[in-house]
């Protein structure tokens, strides 16, 4: 039998996700603090947010500063408060997350509470099922009874679909895909195939497959992810009942794509990675708005605030690192608050022109939230430097040591590099002052 | 430089002395004290000593026997030109006038000053000269004790110039400049940072830090990972758990249904066991009541056949009983007879006996009688005998009892006793008094005239009132022993005669031969009576007397037995004897016929005994068969009463038997029931079931308490998230990583830098020296061969060390060389120094050698000779003072000789 919050608030209390049994009626008394649910029944249309992958506590731990790590795992935050501005704007009935709202299933304290706070701000119920990140397995976030306590207290709106059941709402059924391992191995949307033939549920409204995986060409982006079957947590759009569906709300997938006539992966509401591929569309939410045997009407809200930038630079000969400098300072102005560069730098230096190089590095890691560096530049001393060195009619030793180090500069193996520093050492100590 | 002329004067020993200076080879010889040495200081001190300086330096020049001021003057060649120094010195006072050839000159402190430009060597002076002095230009000047020193100490002096000219010298050496330091010291000190004196990683530097941080962040990563690992292990144990539990539940409801049914199965057939065993017993008893009744029916029929078959048998016993009497009774009244003829011939035989007793008792009367008739005729003439017997033995007591012995005895004591007198008689003495007119006693007893006394003992003869006279007959003593023997012998005689109360010998004698006849008629009479029978003879007569007694007796009681009908009795012996035949006779034929009776009565006797116990036996058997007979009728009815009749029996074994056909038949059915029910596997398959359900409930337990343990591992206290830890750790260990590669490489490139600096030094170091270890070998090799050289070792001071290199030899460190071969070796040093010095000198300088060679035998002076003469071919002055010019004749030098 299918869940129904149109049913008695007996027989709903009794999810776990919802409140403890002997809060008998809290279902429905937080229907009555949500008038816009209400208030939409008519149209027998239904309009709500489409989020997920909030992976609120992701540690960014190549970040290795304290301060702007943590700045990014706020922003996560932020970003889930934000919703609240566009639920408002939308006039949203209500707001689906598509898996992964914490980024592991044994989030901290802290993470909890925040979450349950920023989801008790949206002011609208919000169903959500656990994705790969904070599935649902044995002793999972959503069975700590911590957990339970914040969400009773700070987030009564919220509702966690732990079974692959539907639920009927006023305004719409869910047929959520809960996954309740890392990786599930078949299709966790399979149970809807014949589910959606149920005739004891109601006809006249708007039917959503909740679910989080991958579908063809489209799947997990997590680097830790890479070792994990194709066919894990696979979702397989064609064999759903597409006719009796209205809306198949995805998680996943970071960047925001429509996979479907009626599928879309709505993308994480703020960046955490850059970008991979081309046509990659993150920092999104969907508003959507559905009607019973209608297509959907999408809309993405971008929602993201940090800017996550990729810039690529060759160096030609020394003279190019000023371009460089120049680039940057196009980009990013005189601060790079609120920026993440990924910069890959390729091309070869003189040892005078690396050392200004690492300078100009310097000062942007340290302006920007984050430089993640792709450094392929080959420091090789420049003709005039290897002269200076060795042609040092007054200084025997040195140039007899410097010639020596430059016959061993050539290849790519260990000696080489350890000469080429070698030579830096050597032009540094000859460049001090006396 | 060249020394040209020297002219001294007041200096030492000499007063004024000159000479001139090969430009090459020089030999100053001389013996000693002739103030060659003096020369040399005088030269050294021309050049080296300003002319002012006083004091004890001043003092050692003044001569002490000559007076006046040291003056030396010295002509030298310099810069390419000739000079001429002239020094006095005078202390304050000593005055100093260097002359170039030009005719110019320069007078005292202008004139040491341009001379120190000229030599490029300060002057010395002051209180310091003393001791520097002798220093300057010592590795030219090899003063008298010095040529052994260690060369290379003056190659340290003169590094600069060395060196500096080396550089100039060589094609590629080319020393190090000040940058050169700086950067080889910037090098080192980096180097000093990252590795210790022996080239290992130095703790605390970077590197270091940055292994043990990479050591570090890896156990962090190491821990992060395992609580990780413990997670996944939870949520594997927690799965896998909850499988079990959930097989078992699956498995438990059937295997509970098993045992259920199992269990009714079980009842079902202890059930029937039971009922099986209350057939088994019904069936048993039917079989029993059965039984019993076709027994005692089999019983009762055998019992009747028994009872007929005895009484058939009664009824020939009973008559062969009666056969068996009748013999027994004849046999009884055969006996009897028998008895009576034995009793009759006993009787017969018993007289006979009486009669024959008789007859031998009176028989043997009269033989006692004559026997004792006999004896009592014996015992008359026994009689006579004794009584003559008795006489003789009266008339022997009556004589004294002397045996022939005795005798004998007295005859010796007889004539022993007349001996005796005889000897007393011998010794007495005779008085006689012949006339007397007074009275005369002799031992009191008054002699009368004509009185004869024999005196035989001491006797006292008084003469008148007045005279007494003791007379000792024999002397005194002999005559009184003879007394006593006398006196003896008498009464020894007289007490044997006393004792057999005889009178004398004769009388004995006579005694003597009466009793012998006496005793031997006696002996007669004793043979006599002891052959008639002696005291036996009495006691056999009293006996004889005894047996006749006897025997009549005997007679008279045996004719009292026989009573008066037969008292016939023989009057004598034979008649006796003849009777006593007859009887006899009479006897053994009783005793005949009494045998042959008692063996007729036995005989019957016995034949009676047989036939009584064979009747006996009948009658018996014939009681034990009868009482048998009794005991079956008994029996029979007994068992008929209880079983009753032969119909009645009949009804009752037929209803047992349908009885028991019944049981049987519901025995096998409740078998059949039972064995439908295959008990014997039914409590193996509630055992299985009841084990399985055990096992699963266990497995069920044991899962629930994994399960448990799982969820405890797996609700963590939220403190931290285990996964952004692990991701924490990862990236840490990953930066960690990288900069331990960057200090790593980092050092090891400036590793790298220190040892081509290192290794760049030592080569121009060795470069540069090369033209000195050239040199220095070339001298050598004048000295000991081709094969010979130097290694000169190299160090931060400059020359460390020198080695001697000898073909076939191993290196020799200087210090370790022998006297002369150090001088030898210090002198190719030096001169190859001043060869490389002389650059600086036009080309030359002079080098001096004040007995240098003390050390060296004269074979290796013709070698040396050969080294000094190179080294004047090569350009420098030579000049070699000795004590021994002759060595050095194949110098070739030009020669001074001095104080000879």
């Amino acid at each position: 039998m299918p869940a129904s919050v149109r049913s008695t608030a007996d027989e709903a209390s009794h999810d776990p996700a919802i409140g403890a049994p002997s809060d008998p009626g809290n279902w429905r008394l937080r229907e009555k603090r949500h008038p816009s649910v209400s208030a939409s029944i008519a149209s027998m249309s239904v309009t709500f947010l489409h989020t997920a992958d909030w992976q609120v506590g992701k540690p960014f731990a190549s970040v290795r500063d304290d301060t702007k790590r943590h700045r990014l795992q706020q922003e996560r935050l932020h970003a889930v408060r934000r919703i609240s501005e566009f639920v408002a704007e939308s006039h949203a009935d209500f707001v689906l997350v598509a898996g992964d709202l914490f980024d592991s299933t044994h989030p901290t304290k802290s993470t909890v509470s925040a979450v349950c706070g920023a989801i008790g701000s949206l002011k609208v119920p919000v169903f959500a099922i656990p994705g790969n990140h904070d599935h649902a397995g044995p002793g999972s976030i959503w069975e700590q009874e911590f957990f339970q306590r914040e969400q009773r207290e700070l987030a009564p709106n919220l509702r966690v679909l732990l079974s692959a059941e539907p639920l009927v709402l006023d305004k719409a059924v869910i047929f959520p895909a809960p996954l309740l391992r890392r990786h599930e191995p078949g299709d966790p949307t399979a149970w809807i195939r014949s589910a959606a033939e149920d005739p004891a549920l109601p006809d006249d409204l708007p039917r959503i497959v909740l679910a989080h995986g991958s579908v063809q060409g489209f799947g997990s982006m997590d680097d830790d992810e890479a070792d994990a079957s194709p066919a894990v947590n696979w979702i397989d759009l064609s064999k759903l009942p597409m006719d009796g569906l209205e809306y198949i709300a995805l998680g996943d997938w970071h960047g925001t794509k429509q996979v479907g006539a009626k599928a879309w992966y709505c993308g994480t509401p703020e960046i955490d990675r850059f970008p991979k591929g081309e046509g990659n569309d993150p920092g999104n939410l969907l508003k959507v708005t559905l009607t019973r045997r209608s297509a959907p009407q999408v809309e993405k809200i971008p929602s993201g605030r940090l800017l996550w930038r990729e810039l690529a630079f060759r160096f030609s000969d020394d003279a190019s690192l000023d371009l460089l400098g120049a680039r940057l300072d196009e980009i990013f102005g005189q601060r790079g608050d609120g920026h993440l560069l990924l910069l890959t730098l390729e091309g070869s230096l003189g040892i005078e022109a690396s050392d200004r190089l690492e300078s100009l590095l310097e000062s942007w890691e340290s302006r920007l939230i984050r430089l993640k560096l792709d450094q392929r530049v080959t420091i090789a001393p420049t003709d005039q430097e290897i002269a200076e060195l060795t042609r040092r009619a007054g200084d025997p030793l040195i140039a007899t040591v410097a010639s020596q180090l430059v016959s061993q500069l050539d290849g790519e193996g260990e000696d080489a590099a350890i000469a080429r520093l070698a030579l830096r050492e050597l032009h540094a100590a000859v460049s001090l002052n006396p | 430089m060249r020394l040209l002329s020297l002219h001294v004067r007041n200096y030492r020993v000499h007063q004024d002395i000159s000479l001139t200076f090969d430009p090459s080879r020089n030999l100053i010889g001389g013996p000693n004290e002739s103030g060659k040495s003096t020369l040399a200081e005088a030269i050294h001190r021309t050049l080296f000593l300003r002319a002012k300086t006083g004091g004890g330096l001043r003092k050692e020049m003044i001569s002490t026997h000559l007076g006046g001021d040291p003056e030396i003057s010295l002509g030298f060649e310099a810069c390419g030109h000739r000079w001429e120094i002239q020094k006095r010195f005078a202390g304050p006072k000593g005055s100093a006038r260097l002359t170039h050839s030009d005719g110019s000159s320069f007078r005292d402190d202008e004139a040491e000053t341009r001379l120190a430009e000229i030599l490029r060597c300060d002057t010395q002076g002051g209180r310091l000269s003393a001791s520097q002095l002798p220093l300057v230009w010592s590795h030219l000047w090899v003063w008298q004790g010095s040529s052994g020193e260690d060369p290379a100490a003056h190659a340290r002096a003169h590094k600069d110039t060395l060196v500096q000219r080396l550089q100039q010298e060589g094609v590629a050496a080319v020393m190090q400049s000040a940058t050169d330091q700086r950067v080889r010291e910037r090098v080192g000190t980096a180097y000093a940072e990252l590795f210790t004196a022996t080239g290992k990683p130095k703790a605390g530097s970077k590197p270091e830090i940055a292994r043990l941080q990479l050591e570090e962040a890896e156990a962090a990563l190491l821990r992060a990972r395992e609580t990780g690992s413990r997670l996944e292990q939870a949520v594997i144990d927690h799965t896998r758990a909850e499988r079990e539990i959930a097989d078992a539940d699956t498995a438990l409801p059937s295997l509970r249904a098993g045992r259920g049914g199992t269990e009714a199965k079980l009842t079902q057939a202890g059930e029937l066991k039971r009922m099986e065993e209350v057939h088994l017993r019904a069936l048993e008893s039917a079989s029993l009541v059965l039984n019993q009744a076709a027994a005692a029916d089999t019983k009762i029929r055998g019992f009747h056949q028994q009872a007929a078959g005895a009484r058939e048998g009664l009824d020939p016993a009973e008559k062969k009983q009666a056969s068996l009497a009748a013999e027994e009774q004849n046999a009884r009244s055969t006996s009897e007879t028998a008895a009576i003829a034995q009793r009759q011939s006993a009787d017969a035989l018993r007289k006979c006996r009486f009669h024959q007793d008789l007859a031998i008792a009176v028989s043997t009367a009269f033989e006692k009688s004559e026997t004792h008739q006999r004896l009592a005729a014996r015992h008359a003439e026994a009689e006579v005998i004794r009584d003559d017997l008795n006489i003789l033995r009266g008339k022997l007591s009556q004589l004294p009892p002397l045996a022939a012995k005795e005798l004998a005895k007295f005859r010796q004591l007889e004539r022993e006793t007349a001996q005796a007198t005889t000897s007393l008689e011998a010794m007495a003495t005779g008085i006689e008094l012949v006339a007397s007119n007074t009275t005369v006693t002799l031992d009191e007893k008054a002699l009368a005239a004509g009185d004869f006394q024999i005196l035989t003992d001491t006797g006292d003869l008084v003469i008148g009132n007045h005279a007494r006279l003791r007379i000792r007959p024999g002397g005194g003593g002999s005559l009184a022993d003879a007394r006593a023997r006398h006196d003896s012998a008498r009464r020894a005689w007289s007490d044997a005669l006393d004792h057999h109360a005889l009178r004398d010998l004769d009388h004995a004698a006579t005694v003597f031969e009466q009793r012998q006849s006496l005793e031997q008629q006696i002996a007669q009479c004793e043979t006599r009576w002891k052959a008639l029978g002696g005291e036996a003879l009495a006691i056999e007569l009293a006996a004889a007397k005894a047996a006749l007694d006897a025997a009549e007796a005997e007679v008279r009681r045996r004719k009292e037995i026989l009573g008066s009908g037969d008292s016939a009795t023989p009057g004598n012996a034979v008649a006796a004897r003849d009777l006593l035949a007859a009887s006899g006779d009479n006897l053994a034929a009783a005793e005949t016929a009494e045998a042959s009776a008692r063996r007729s009565a036995e005989h019957t006797r016995a034949a009676l005994e047989a036939a009584s116990q064979a009747l006996q036996r009948h009658c018996d058997l014939i009681a034990t068969s009868r009482q048998d007979l009794r005991d079956l009728e008994t029996s029979i009815k007994v068992l008929e009463e209880n079983h009753g009749d032969v119909a009645a029996r009949q009804l009752s074994l037929a209803r047992a038997r349908e009885a028991e056909q019944q049981a049987a038949t519901r025995l096998a059915a409740s078998r059949r029931d039972l064995s439908a029910l295959a008990p014997e596997t039914l409590s193996a398959d509630l055992d299985r079931f009841t084990r399985a359900i055990g096992r699963q409930e266990a497995a069920r337990r044991e899962a629930e308490d994994r399960r448990l343990t799982a969820r405890t591992h797996l609700i963590l206290d939220g403190s931290s998230d285990p996964g952004a830890e692990h991701s924490h750790a990862l990236a840490r260990c990953q930066a960690a990583r990288e900069l331990h590669a960057s200090e790593q490489r980092r050092a090891k490139a400036i590793e790298k830098l220190h040892q081509l600096f290192s290794s760049s030094r030592e080569a121009i170091d060795r470069s540069l020296v090369q033209p000195l270890t050239d040199r220095i070998s070339g001298y050598l090799r004048c000295l000991f061969g081709p094969g010979a050289g130097i290694r000169v070792n190299l160090s931060e001071g400059g020359i460390e060390g020198l080695e001697l290199i000898r073909t076939g030899d191993p290196a020799f460190g200087f210090a370790s060389l022998s006297g002369g071969a150090r001088e030898q070796v210090a002198a190719a040093v030096r001169l190859a120094m001043a060869e490389i010095l002389a650059a600086e000198h036009d080309g030359c300088l002079p080098v001096l050698f004040d007995d240098a060679f003390a050390y060296t035998d004269p074979e290796r002076t013709q070698s040396l000779q050969r080294m000094l003469n190179l080294a004047a071919l090569r350009g420098l002055q030579v000049i070699v003072l000795t004590c021994t010019p002759n060595d050095y004749s194949a110098f070739g030098a030009s020669e001074i000789r001095m104080g000879g």
